[in-house]
């Protein structure tokens, strides 16, 4: 309730700003005379006005989906603007998952040494009714109706196993030749004078342990740093941001004319809208291989040609603006596509290697 | 013959060239999720993606839990430091 609440103070105060900026107000037919008429019709049990006649109930139905379409967008964005800056993780009124979600993810709030852009994953040490204890990289959670932990879902789950020296002091070495550095299948664990501990990959992507047989199960906290110079974090995030919200506004751009440029037909706004995101992709791509240092230093003959082809892409994308800026008709832009392709062929790295 | 067979096999080409072209935009748009913030699964499925950099990680970590401090280790390519 305070959610939908919320949800139609902040749509009255979209549609109020956009109407006070846009040359283009938006207007619904029904107003606040309208709404509290309705109230007074539900009271009084009769059939509320703005469903009397076909057209109301098509002016209701514009100003309901109206509403729908904001809140789902507002939604989208929120979401993915919360999952870009982990924000999820360090509120917890942001908090969009059950409570065990959060407890075997690491956060600011369960793990002091947790830190912003590194990677973290929950390696999970799972001891079923056998006391067989198993391990590996915690995949889901299931819950029950009620809310209760049903399953633990393990990834690249392994199987610990333990062999007496003294009882087979034959097999001990047999697995000790079995391991190799080229695949994880069978893993060194522990040694001591009488017992020897490996581990044995479990066959298959995910392996589940139910709640009746869980004995007891303990979370370690994995951080993996130092993937990511701090400048590529903060690049990521930018970037992400910045097309989560070009994508945005090139849809309701392509939806709703705001008159910003006067285009000369719908299609022309149209393929505008479909292609600035994509262009902001090219241009993403090609500073990402401008500012690729480590290529720079190892291969820069490599460096050279990702460059290149970004470079020779990016004019390639640009081309059908020759179209919708009505600078040349459309099948002279196909026209000077297809050359340009054509010429540009010879010069892609992946051509010359061929 | 020549003649005939000289204007098609240039066409040929063009068309070539043009469908590599198309099949490359595709595919850096595509790429573009190694420019975007990813999840923690994703980013560690692309850090081992050999077997020999699982290996390599497993027994880092290991080494990790056991002594409780950070370990140093090349995957993919990156030198990246692994704790628990």
């Amino acid at each position: 309730m305070l959610c939908s609440v919320m949800m139609l103070v902040w749509f009255y105060l979209i549609v109020r700003a956009f109407n006070s900026w846009s040359p283009m107000p938006v207007e619904f037919e029904i107003g606040f005379d309208d709404i509290s008429d309705t109230f007074i019709c539900i009271y009084e049990s009769r059939l509320p006005s703005i469903l009397l006649t076909s057209e109301r109930i098509t002016q209701t139905v514009n100003l309901l989906l109206a509403i729908y379409v904001v809140s789902l967008l507002t939604g989208f964005v929120f979401n993915k603007v919360i999952f870009y800056l982990g924000l999820e993780r360090r509120f917890s009124f942001l908090q969009f998952q059950s409570q065990w979600q959060y407890l075997t993810s690491s956060s600011k709030q369960n793990n002091l040494r947790h830190s912003f852009g590194d990677i973290f994953y929950t390696k999970v040490d799972v001891m079923n009714a056998k006391e067989e204890l198993f391990t590996g990289r915690l995949h889901m959670i299931s819950y029950d109706k009620d809310g209760k932990v049903e399953a633990i879902t393990l990834r690249d789950a392994y199987r610990f196993n333990r062999i007496s020296k003294k009882d087979h002091p034959d097999k001990a070495a047999e697995i000790k030749q079995a391991f190799s550095n080229k695949n994880a299948l069978l893993l060194p664990h522990s040694e001591t004078a009488s017992t020897f501990v490996y581990r044995k990959r479990i066959q298959g992507d995910l392996f589940t342990v139910f709640n009746g047989d869980l004995n007891n199960i303990s979370i370690t906290y994995v951080k993996i740093s130092n993937v990511y110079r701090r400048f590529q974090k903060v690049m990521r995030i930018v970037f992400s941001i910045l097309l989560l919200l070009m994508g945005l506004a090139s849809l309701v751009y392509a939806v709703y004319d705001f008159h910003i440029y006067p285009f000369s037909s719908t299609l022309k706004r149209v393929l505008f809208c479909i292609l600035s995101p994509l262009f902001l992709i090219f241009i993403g791509l090609l500073l990402n291989a401008l500012f690729n240092s480590k290529m720079y230093k190892l291969n820069r003959k490599k460096y050279k040609e990702d460059l290149g082809d970004g470079f020779l892409l990016l004019i390639m994308c640009a081309l059908p603006y020759l179209f919708i800026f009505d600078v040349f008709q459309w099948w002279l832009v196909i026209i000077i596509m297809f050359v340009y392709a054509t010429i540009m062929g010879n010069f892609l790295s992946t051509n010359k290697k061929k | 013959m020549k003649s005939i067979s000289k204007p098609f096999h240039f066409v040929a080409d063009a068309f070539k060239d043009v469908f590599a072209t198309f099949g490359l935009i595709f595919k850096l748009a595509n790429s573009v999720k190694d420019i975007m913030v990813r999840t923690d699964e994703e980013n560690l499925e692309k850090l081992l993606k050999t077997p020999e950099d699982q290996v390599k990680f497993q027994k880092a970590l290991d080494e990790a839990i056991k002594d409780s401090s950070a370990k140093e280790v090349i995957l993919n390519g990156r030198n990246v430091r692994i704790s628990a």
